[in-house]
């Protein structure tokens, strides 16, 4: 039983993590293997549906939806690798000082509880509206508001790892803080930061996608995928093409970085992590509108 | 206790600072959407000095801070309205749609995860979990709209959006069996995963391995002892998803024209009507605080190694 | 067809795993089919339900910025306009205005009460006018009484009202819901919350207001005043109106198929679902309004008319209509828009015509040329623009084409959209090149408060300052006659057709999507929906 359960779950991070290497790929060629200009109107193929000249259609300026979604990934890949990297920039080293220092704790603790408590689509319109619209503040703005929930998971890990045996036995032994932290207790928070980042690079594309929703997102004429799904959701009825495929994009993406995440909380034998991946992944993205 | 509730007064006041200074940094005043096009300066002067908004902005806190202490969260900006009023007659609709959204998840989220780890390894748990994947990877907007198309439109089961009355009638099931699913499908799929997990994980512990050697059958162990260790975590995640959900559902509420707190709140940041903010937010945090409460005094409850001081 | 595939992997799961158990969601789509249209048996109330996008500010019609169909059935207006672009009686009979143009004197009807009791006379039009004019109110709509100084009672049906100055918009004004009378009785009762129990003489009484979710208005049973446009004077034949709030645009038009609303707007980008359903009809209506491209002709290289006009020449506004607005629009110009008094078609027939030849030899006699990339520059410096506009839908998808447009005359175009409040704080700041916006309003004096001087911390955006343009506007809303009236306004129109701090785009036309099961609705060119006439069709 636990080979067969194992199998099936690389199986599934196999498949998790080809997705994800065909979209870093699409990302990297993307320039050579778009089929049309993403950005070039052409207003004579407007609202087309899918067909061999247009595999996804095109949209409302006549741009081809697949050479859009193909752009889109030079885009939305950086959106989510730069969110998370602003997360993990301030959410690790704050849970790392609260899980080892009892006295910043309790105030680590409260500032995280405030971060929290705040509603995070204020936050990001307050980010948005006084730096002005576009992907660099979607991304801080979706940065800034996953960071408690890195905050949390690195703390608990910490914590955990600090009454460990070793940890007792090397402070017993006169190693210093700096030492502790770094030798003993970084090892054992790797595990479930490489966990969060997977599964925070889904949760980061899915909110930005909210905050496209409110008009905060990507400007026009950027194909990022919120954007693209945004655009489409006026034609809706019309014209469906324009929201399934970008809509189809995004739930593959973000599925592949969980089925990633998931084989690698497996492999790395991250305990509890199915309560880490609920909170800064899909919080923020909840929260950003939760819906 | 006491000291935990007390600890929830700074963070309720670093909130209420927080948003204050948030509305005020970032740009647009409210009365510049309260008037026409054309309206005069002196009309936006007249408007302005009349609602307070043209004092330092110290002396408004303070004024906000003074009349809340007293109970009194002030007036919306934007149209009179006591923001008390304007929340207790929204607020309503949230807590129904967040109960019955956790109900649906739970209702199926559980049972799923159970399926699978019960079957874990064959098809049933792939189908299961790669279900509950699909259901976390799809944008919410996107899901809400599909649903509404295939529901109401496709297959006319269901009314497009709005409220429905009275509570518990058939009209409101129909009205609230949409925003709810679709709010709750995220929490299901959560649920799903962590029951699945914490099911795996009860079934290899000590107490387990006792019941199977005393003789129980598989199935009487399954459901009595593992089930109902398994089920430790996932109430913690019910309870803070509960916290998350009281705080309104922005994008449901808007696809399905539900009136709640959620839609009040984004209103109030587009139009800038600070107490109206302040009034949302506070709910907000006080939901958040709240069940944090409860659901830290349950794990001390439950597990004696985590204390609280 | 191609919202299925996903649908089915995600919808259907969700399904599956409702069979599993939820109570909520089996039985609720066990249920049966949707109720559809109310329509009414014999005995039961006549219900019409109205989609509306967004609760309205206030119901008092001093307190908000905007009036909509609810304040226009909750109260009456002294004047109404007309489709003749005329204004006619409705609470005044008739009236005179004085040689100097300085007071005008209303009779007023002696047949009116509110729906409250009140009589309606002249102390109750006073009473309207003061709370408007007086600064504890902070009326929004103040500025539309213009150079109006007191309200005085001649007799309890005559009526004066005296200015400092002519003012001649005065009738615009009057018609609109901003000026309507309300009862004097019902505000000093309510005070503050006026706005959550308005009180008018219209054919609708209001009922209830449950925020975020629906507006009731009720038959006002007496009501037999109904000015000329209607062909019944009154009572309404609907017993009840119900407005229900749906903020998303497909919610709308898909409550509006399903029978869940009558009457609804119907977005361009929807237009061929309700055009196909054999159960509803389509009202159109051009906005009185103009959407523009206005440039902040305070900032550098924008301060250069040539640049401006180059780039005139450089839209073509049938594709903006047709792909920014899905063919609803109607092309503009100039400033005041064909179907508003004032318009000039000999100005409109002078503008810039699509000419890219023409753009490029402006721009070269001003010192631009080509660079390598295409890209016109002058001194080392390339001619680029952002376009400022809102995030809501047209804005984004017109401002694209005309990015577009402008970039094929060798100009780079970026756009930045932003949430209302923010844009609108921007503009005053001067912190920006150029901005795509609309209004609408059924006046030429509106253009007083987009182009003279005083108004540049407000709605003067494009930060024009041209004392030639400030007299103009002042002689416009002090000409009282309107063979001379409209031709200061061709005159301004062509002065700003030279400047070209806009380039006018379009006006909006909407559509209304109206059920079968309705008849006997009008729509106003101001767009405002004629609903005392309105009743259920024969044989549904």
């Amino acid at each position: 039983m636990m080979f067969l359960r194992r199998l099936l779950r690389n199986k599934l991070g196999i498949v998790g993590g080809a997705i994800l290497a065909a979209f870093i790929l699409m990302a990297l060629l993307a320039p050579h293997i778009e089929p049309y200009p993403p950005l070039r109107p052409d207003y004579a193929a407007r609202l087309l549906p899918p067909s061999h000249a247009h595999l996804m259609g095109t949209d409302d300026q006549g741009r081809d939806i697949w050479s859009r979604v193909i752009a889109g990934s030079q885009v939305s890949l950086p959106v989510g690798l730069v969110a998370v990297g602003i997360a993990v920039g301030g959410g690790v080293p704050l849970g790392l000082l609260a899980g080892y220092y009892p006295r910043l704790d309790a105030w680590l603790s409260r500032f995280v509880d405030v971060m929290l408590a705040f509603p995070s689509l204020l936050l990001a319109i307050g980010i948005v509206a006084s730096m002005g619209p576009g992907l660099q503040n979607v991304m801080i703005a979706v940065g800034i508001f996953s960071i408690p929930g890195y905050v949390r998971v690195v703390r608990g890990s910490a914590l955990a790892a600090r009454e460990s045996d070793y940890v007792t036995a090397a402070k017993a032994q006169g190693a210093r803080d700096g030492a502790v932290l770094f030798r003993h207790i970084l090892p054992n928070i790797i595990g479930p930061v490489v966990v969060l980042v997977s599964f925070g690079l889904g949760g980061a594309v899915l909110a930005a996608s909210a905050l496209s929703f409110l008009g905060l997102g990507a400007q026009p004429p950027s194909p990022e995928w919120g954007a693209l799904l945004n655009n489409g959701r006026d034609f809706m009825l019309t014209a469906p093409w324009v929201i399934q495929f970008p809509g189809l994009v995004i739930t593959v993406f973000v599925l592949a970085a969980n089925l990633l995440g998931d084989a690698l909380r497996d492999a790395l034998d991250v305990r509890q992590a199915e309560r880490f991946r609920e909170a800064p992944a899909e919080r923020p993205a909840e929260s950003a509108s939760p819906s | 206790m006491g000291r935990r509730v007390a600890a929830a007064v700074p963070v309720l006041f670093a909130v209420s600072v927080l948003t204050f200074l948030m509305v005020h940094l970032a740009p647009g005043n409210p009365v510049t959407l309260m008037v026409p096009d054309y309206a005069s300066p002196e009309v936006v002067a007249q408007i302005t000095h009349h609602l307070g908004l043209d004092l330092p902005w110290p002396t408004q806190y303070w004024l906000y801070l003074v009349h809340a202490l007293h109970g009194d969260l002030g007036s919306s900006i934007r149209d009179g309205t006591p923001v008390l009023a304007e929340i207790a007659a929204r607020f309503p609709y949230t807590v129904q749609l967040t109960l019955v959204a956790l109900v649906v998840s739970v209702v199926i989220g559980i049972p799923l995860g159970v399926v699978a780890a019960v079957h874990r390894g064959r098809w049933l748990d792939l189908g299961a979990m790669f279900l509950s994947v699909v259901w976390v990877a799809a944008p919410s907007f996107y899901l809400a709209l599909l649903m509404q198309v295939y529901f109401s439109n496709d297959l006319s089961w269901l009314p497009v959006a709005g409220y429905a009355g009275p509570l518990f009638s058939l009209a409101w099931l129909k009205a609230i069996a949409m925003p709810s699913t679709s709010l709750g499908a995220r929490t299901a799929a959560i649920l799903a995963r962590l029951t699945r997990s914490s099911f795996l994980e009860a079934e290899q512990s000590d107490y387990v391995r006792t019941a199977h050697a005393k003789g129980l059958t598989r199935r009487v162990v399954q459901y009595k002892h593992v089930l109902k260790n398994a089920l430790i975590p996932v109430i913690t995640v019910v309870g803070l998803e509960l916290g998350g959900l009281l705080g309104g559902a922005f994008i449901t509420e808007t696809i399905f024209a539900w009136p709640g707190v959620g839609r009040l709140g984004v209103q109030a940041i587009f139009n800038r009507d600070l107490p109206v903010i302040q009034g949302t937010v506070l709910l907000t945090a006080v939901a958040f605080v709240g069940v944090n409460l409860l659901v830290d005094l349950a794990y001390a409850f439950s597990d004696p190694r985590v204390r609280y001081a | 067809m191609f919202r299925r595939p996903l649908a089915l992997v995600t919808l259907l799961g969700l399904l599956l795993a409702a069979c599993g158990g939820s109570a909520a969601t089996t039985t609720a789509t066990k249920s049966g089919s949707a109720s559809g249209a109310t329509a009414a048996a014999s005995t039961a109330p006549k219900v019409l339900t109205i989609a509306y996008t967004d609760d309205p500010t206030s119901l008092d019609p001093q307190k908000t910025p905007s009036v909509g169909l609810v304040h226009s059935l909750i109260y009456d207006t002294l004047v109404v306009q007309g489709a003749d672009l005329q204004y006619h009686p409705d609470l005044a009979t008739s009236w005179t205005i004085a040689p100097d143009g300085k007071s005008i004197t209303f009779q007023l009807r002696k047949d009116v009460t509110f729906s409250d009791g009140t009589p309606f006379n002249a102390d109750a039009v006073k009473f309207t006018f003061d709370r408007l004019l007086d600064p504890k109110t902070a009326s929004p709509g103040k500025s539309f009484l213009g150079t109006l100084t007191s309200t005085t009672v001649v007799d309890p049906y005559t009526v004066r009202l005296d200015f400092s100055a002519p003012y001649a918009p005065i009738f615009n004004s009057l018609s609109t819901d901003f000026c309507a009378i309300i009862s004097p009785t019902a505000v000093q009762k309510e005070g503050d919350s006026f706005g959550q129990q308005p009180v008018g003489t219209g054919p609708f009484i209001f009922k209830n207001w449950a925020k975020g979710q629906s507006i009731t208005l009720e038959k006002n049973p007496n009501y037999k005043w109904g000015p000329y446009y209607y062909s019944n004077p009154g009572p309404a034949q609907y017993d009840q109106i119900v407005f229900k709030e749906l903020p998303e645009e497909n919610t709308r038009v898909l409550a509006l198929k399903s029978g869940e609303v009558q009457i609804s707007d119907v977005p361009a980008t929807s237009l061929s679902v309700i055009q196909s359903d054999p159960n509803i009809n389509l009202v159109k209506t051009q906005s009185q309004g103009v959407t523009y491209l206005g440039f902040n002709v305070s900032r550098a290289p924008w301060n250069d008319p040539k640049v401006r006009q180059a780039i005139a020449h450089l839209i073509q506004r049938d594709p903006i209509v047709q792909v920014g607005l899905g063919g609803l629009g109607v092309p503009q110009f100039t400033p005041i828009p064909t179907n508003v008094w004032g318009f000039d078609q000999s100005v409109a027939d002078q503008e810039y015509n699509y000419d890219p030849a023409a753009a490029k030899s402006i721009l070269e006699s001003d010192g631009y040329t080509p660079g390598s990339d295409g890209i016109m520059t002058k001194g080392g410096k390339p001619l680029s623009m952002e376009i400022l506009t809102y995030t809501t839908q047209p804005y984004p998808r017109v401002a694209q084409v005309v990015q577009n447009q402008i970039q094929a005359g060798g100009i780079q175009v970026t756009i930045k959209t932003l949430e209302a409040a923010s844009l609108l704080a921007l503009t005053p700041t001067g912190n920006f090149d150029s901005i795509l916006i609309a209004y609408g309003w059924s006046d030429p004096d509106i253009l007083y408060y987009f182009f003279d001087s005083a108004n540049l911390k407000t709605s003067n955006r494009v930060h024009l300052t041209d004392p030639s343009v400030d007299a103009l506007l002042l002689k416009g809303r002090t000409t009282v006659d309107p063979t001379a009236r409209a031709a200061v306004y061709k005159d301004l129109q062509q002065t700003i057709d030279q400047l070209a701090p806009w380039i006018p785009l379009y006006s909006i036309v909407s559509e209304t999507g109206i059920s079968k099961s309705v008849a006997g609705v009008q729509v106003l060119p101001s767009g405002t929906m004629l609903l005392l006439d309105a009743h259920p069709a024969s044989g549904s």
